[in-house]
């Protein structure tokens, strides 16, 4: 049976242009910044030959990957995220403002109001939302990286979307 | 209203998860009903801020990602079959690279610490060819005693070392000879052990005897100190 080594120089190479792009993706969205998101994916690549892993084929390699770097990911988010907090805090600074024309300006408030209204889900149902939409993969993926049913996910990846919904509205009708 | 769907069920439909005889059925409800069509166009908007402003990898960009990768791994061409080895190899080439200065401060320990320790035995052993000389002073029992002449008299192991000649005494019948009779040759007062069975003798402090120590000559009618013990 063909098997992929993370050891092996060859699987190596596949398994990282097969998975690069995705991981890259989801850490990106997860951690916020490029330089943060490659390191993440270098990070889970480098464990994955640490830890001499064998996968039966490259979906197998790319599930556990991106569970991986959506962990690691979520760390760091978690970790910056307190690190602005008290830096906003002890500055009291506001947060930079986007300078480009108005157009570009609305275009990006509406994008920049939908990815802060992500940041306002739970976890569980923004991982989920976040796997479908950056990992691109289909629920009974998603369904194995995260260990849940494809029915959960099912549901989770549902409320995901009522609770933005929800969230977008509100800020409609405050925010003319 | 009654009529719509369950609204999860549009959540899948968007996503592609509703198969086939359901799908069309979805489909043709979204264009007659425009409360789910809203629904689903709030997904896509809802998908279209989520995905817009993605830094995509070019292929330049994943090679040299990938290069930099490589060069975070190190020997990763040369990796082995055995990773764990391979690291703690790594730790232990890393471990051995001691400073210079600090090289030779060990080497320097490892130099003084054997001749400090000598040092402080050599004493030991002075003592211990002092006390072996004492015993020789003491109990001259070397082939010279090999017979004795009553005249000679013996009070305890403070005398000096004599030379016995062996006149007198025919040691070819003897069997053995033990302290009793030594006491009663070499006693300056020849009635003083004529009726003893035993003879005690108090023992200097730096000896050592064994329980066997009445026999104090053997075939060869020799005295043969056994590492600071006599047989």
């Amino acid at each position: 049976m063909l098997t992929l080594r993370a050891n092996d120089d060859a699987d190596f190479r596949q398994i990282y242009t097969a998975t690069m792009p995705v991981l890259f993706k989801i850490a990106y969205r997860i951690a916020g910044t490029e330089e943060a998101a490659e390191d993440l994916c270098h990070d889970a690549l480098i464990k994955m030959t640490e830890k001499d892993m064998q996968f039966p084929s490259i979906n197998d390699a790319k599930y556990w990957l991106i569970r991986v770097v959506k962990n690691a990911s979520l760390n760091y988010a978690k970790r910056k995220g307190r690190e602005r907090r008290a830096y906003e805090r002890a500055l009291k600074e506001d947060r930079r403002t986007i300078d480009s024309g108005e157009t570009e300006l609305l275009k990006s408030d509406s994008v920049r109001r939908v990815q802060s209204a992500l940041e306002k889900l739970p976890e569980n149902l923004k991982v989920v939302l976040q796997l479908k939409e950056y990992g691109e993969l289909n629920y009974k993926e998603i369904g194995r990286v995260l260990g849940i049913t494809e029915g959960n996910v099912k549901v989770r990846v549902f409320r995901a979307r009522e609770q933005l919904s929800r969230l977008i509205g509100v800020d409609d009708v405050y925010m003319p | 209203m009654s009529t719509c769907p369950d609204p999860d069920l549009f959540s899948a439909y968007f996503d592609g998860e509703v198969p086939s005889p359901w799908k069309e059925k979805l489909e043709s409800h979204l264009s007659s009903c425009p409360e789910c069509k809203k629904r689903t166009t709030q997904y896509a908007r809802i998908r279209k801020g989520l995905i817009s402003n993605q830094p995509e990898l070019t292929t330049d960009r994943l090679e040299a990602s990938y290069s930099q990768l490589v060069a975070r791994m190190g020997n990763r061409p040369q990796v082995s079959r055995n990773e764990g080895i391979g690291r703690y190899a790594q730790w232990f080439r890393a471990s051995v690279n001691i400073p210079l200065p600090a090289a030779a401060a060990i080497l320097l320990v490892a130099v003084m610490i054997p001749t400090l320790l000598a040092r402080n035995s050599a004493p030991n052993q002075g003592s211990y060819q002092l006390a072996s000389a004492n015993q020789q002073a003491l109990y001259p029992f070397g082939n010279d005693v090999r017979a004795l002449e009553s005249s000679v008299p013996v009070y305890g192991p403070e005398l000096p070392a004599l030379n016995v000649s062996d006149s007198g005494v025919n040691h070819r019948d003897r069997r053995a000879f033990t302290m009793v009779e030594y006491a009663r040759h070499f006693a300056a007062d020849n009635d003083l052990f004529r009726d003893a069975e035993i003879v005690i003798i108090k023992l200097p402090d730096l000896t050592n005897f064994s329980n066997s120590g009445n026999q104090i000559v053997d075939e060869s009618d020799s005295l043969i100190p056994v590492s600071n013990s006599y047989r």
